[in-house]
């Protein structure tokens, strides 16, 4: 017992012998105006771009700020919590930091603000490591091209637009289309490929977010996944930080050499809280009353997506940022801001989703300027020209409603697109694995479902993926080991395919 | 367009540069003549601020705010005078020695926008800080 209490006696003593006392000298400034999560501040003479103030409220408090705007005698700060305990002539210190979030593996598996302070109602999150939240791209030596995949497990996505590690994809699309779920259906599809997921919520309703942590936590997915949420209810200045913080967050892993998958929720919403900062900083109001630099906002913050170079450890960032438009509306500002950013865009049209073709993919509008070198070979193979036979079904679809008359081969393509569009139908909290989306491409394009209904596509889909696990696992294994389709292994499936046809009683011997 | 206080007391300075008491003197009348006309007079308190910013900006004052728990002995203020006037390259410092118990000892300097903080409140506080951690 003696011993301890020694010890901290001794630890006590120590410490306060190694407490240096100074007086530092600081910088500080008197607030002129408050109000709308803003502060004017006077004095800060030698304040920097971004760096953390602290204001000191008449009640003791300390509130935190950002200096966004350095004026001659004044500077605009952007309150970072709650700004009605900030009054006229509160002393704020600077404290020559620029703002910095902490990182880490701590925040794995929590739902925190963009601070870094937890909102899941755990412990608080503790670390050293600090990373700044504005930080400078990745240069062009830096990087190298990207090469490797990020299985969505959604078919239409993996067939169609494929997404690779380090890059930048947005899904695009109106309210209530199916956004969310896909980037919530691609985080549940990581599990087990070695990817760190962060979804950052800006301006979300926290009910919403409550649904979407509960089903990730079902699904086992947030053992990986960190949601930064700044939710809807949280001033401007937390939505506008949100991105960046997050970005940070991602940064550590990447420059551990790890790949993270990092959606942000949507910038819309993130433009729309920067474009109430900006206007009562004064900044003067352009096209759609967004600041003249909403572009650089973006750009920014995507570009900090990134595949490193071997030399650099070789992690990557891809980002999945999400747009709302409105009724469709993609030449919106915003909208096409960010589609000229990204390296692509998954477009989600409210027909198909009326149809009830879900995930609502745009077959002719989605891209991905990346292309094929993010694909395994195997599936290269099976999906080649999926893309375009999906685009033009759908225009031959309707130009075919006019005239009664096709000839065999019109005929020949309609009815395959007819199985293709029945197989891109997708349930939500379900992805594939994506050896089993090569077995099922395998068997439309070999011509194994063409005597299968329409409206058994789904039976058969699923009868044969049940199939193929039990008497093919070593098939599916094969596929998913080597990358590619031998022909030895295309024989195998194709044996596989025509045991599982044989055992349906609706496909006529 | 609205002219703001600090415009105002540029302005100040900039009349009275120079001038001798005498012509000051009538100028102060007239001014304070203008201000009233443009319903200026609540603004008062902050262009006399401004206007003393300017004048100690031109002839090199420095005013520092002195804040102690005990009143300081002439010795102390001596002392520093001549530090801060080290300190800051003025070649004047006017000093406001104010008394606050609640720093417990020490004491803060505050000069322009810049603060020395050596009370034993703050440093009290900077050790309660280290020690949770």
């Amino acid at each position: 017992m003696s011993t301890t209490k020694d010890f901290i006696i001794e630890q006590l003593k120590q410490q306060i012998e190694d407490f240096k006392q100074e007086a530092k000298e600081q910088t500080v400034g008197q607030v002129l105006e408050v109000g709308d999560g803003i502060a004017k501040i006077s004095g800060l003479s030698d304040c920097l771009m971004s760096e953390m103030l602290k204001f000191h409220t008449s009640e003791g408090k300390k509130v935190y700020g950002v200096a966004l705007n350095l004026e001659e005698d004044k500077v605009g700060a952007i309150i970072l919590g709650d700004f009605t305990d900030i009054k006229e002539g509160d002393e704020v210190r600077a404290t020559r930091r620029i703002l910095e979030v902490p990182v880490g593996e701590v925040v794995v598996g929590r739902v925190i603000n963009p601070l870094g302070e937890a909102l899941d109602g755990k412990e608080k999150i503790e670390t050293d490591t600090y990373y700044p939240v504005e930080k400078i791209a990745a240069g062009v030596i830096d990087r190298q091209s990207v090469n490797q995949p990020v299985q969505t497990g959604i078919k239409a996505i993996d067939a169609m637009i494929p997404i690779g590690r380090g890059q930048r994809e947005l899904i695009i699309g109106d309210r209530q289309i199916g956004k969310t779920a896909i980037a919530i259906d691609t985080i549940i599809n990581q599990k087990g490929q070695n990817m760190k997921c962060i979804y950052v919520a800006i301006g979300q309703k926290e009910s919403k977010i409550a649904g979407i942590v509960a089903k990730l936590e079902e699904q086992g997915a947030m053992d990986y996944t960190t949601v930064v949420l700044a939710g809807a209810s949280d001033p401007a200045s937390l939505a506008y930080i949100a991105p960046y913080a997050g970005c940070a967050m991602a940064e550590y892993f990447l420059d551990k050499g790890e790949d993270v998958l990092i959606i942000y929720d949507d910038l819309s919403k993130h433009a729309v809280a920067y474009r109430e900062i900006s206007l009562l900083l004064k900044r003067p109001p352009g096209r759609e009353a967004y600041p003249g630099d909403v572009f650089y906002l973006h750009s920014r913050l995507l570009e900090r997506a990134c595949k490193l170079s071997k030399e650099k450890g070789g992690g990557s960032i891809t980002a999945l940022p999400i747009i709302e438009t409105q009724a469709g509306d993609v030449s919106a500002y915003i909208p096409t801001n960010v589609i000229s950013i990204t390296d692509g865009q998954i477009y989600l049209e409210p027909d198909l989703f009326y149809q009830g073709n879900r995930p609502a993919v745009n077959a002719g509008l989605s891209v991905s300027r990346v292309g094929s070198s993010a694909q395994i070979k195997a599936m290269k193979k099976v999906a080649g020209k999926m893309r375009l036979e999906a685009a033009q079904y759908r225009e031959l679809a309707a130009f075919a409603q006019f005239g009664s008359d096709l000839d065999s081969e019109t005929k020949a393509k309609l009815e395959r697109g007819k199985r293709l569009m029945e197989i891109f139908k997708q349930d939500q909290y379900s992805p594939i694995a994506v050896e089993k989306q090569i077995l099922t491409f395998f068997a439309l394009i070999n011509g194994f479902m063409d005597d299968v209904p329409v409206d058994k596509i789904n039976d058969f889909e699923k009868g044969l993926g049940e199939y193929a696990e039990i008497s093919g696992a070593k098939i599916l294994e094969g596929i998913a080991a080597k990358k590619e389709l031998s022909e030895e292994l295309e024989d195998q499936v194709k044996v596989l395919i025509a045991d599982f046809r044989s055992t349906q009683d609706y496909i006529k011997a | 367009m609205k002219i703001s206080a600090k415009q105002y007391g540029r302005v100040l300075f900039q009349l009275t540069r120079g001038k001798t008491e005498k012509e000051v003197g009538a100028l102060m009348a007239k001014f304070a003549a203008f201000l009233i006309r443009q319903r200026q007079e609540k603004n008062l308190d902050k262009i006399i601020a401004e206007f003393g910013n300017y004048w100690n900006l031109e002839k090199g004052i420095v005013e520092a705010e002195i804040t102690t728990a005990i009143d300081p002995d002439k010795e102390t203020l001596k002392l520093l005078t001549g530090h801060i006037a080290s300190l800051s390259r003025a070649k004047e410092v006017v000093l406001k020695p104010k008394v606050d118990k609640k720093i417990l000892g020490g004491m803060i300097i505050k000069m322009e926008d810049k603060i020395f903080d050596g009370s034993l409140k703050t440093r009290l506080e900077e050790l309660r800080e280290k020690m949770i951690k």
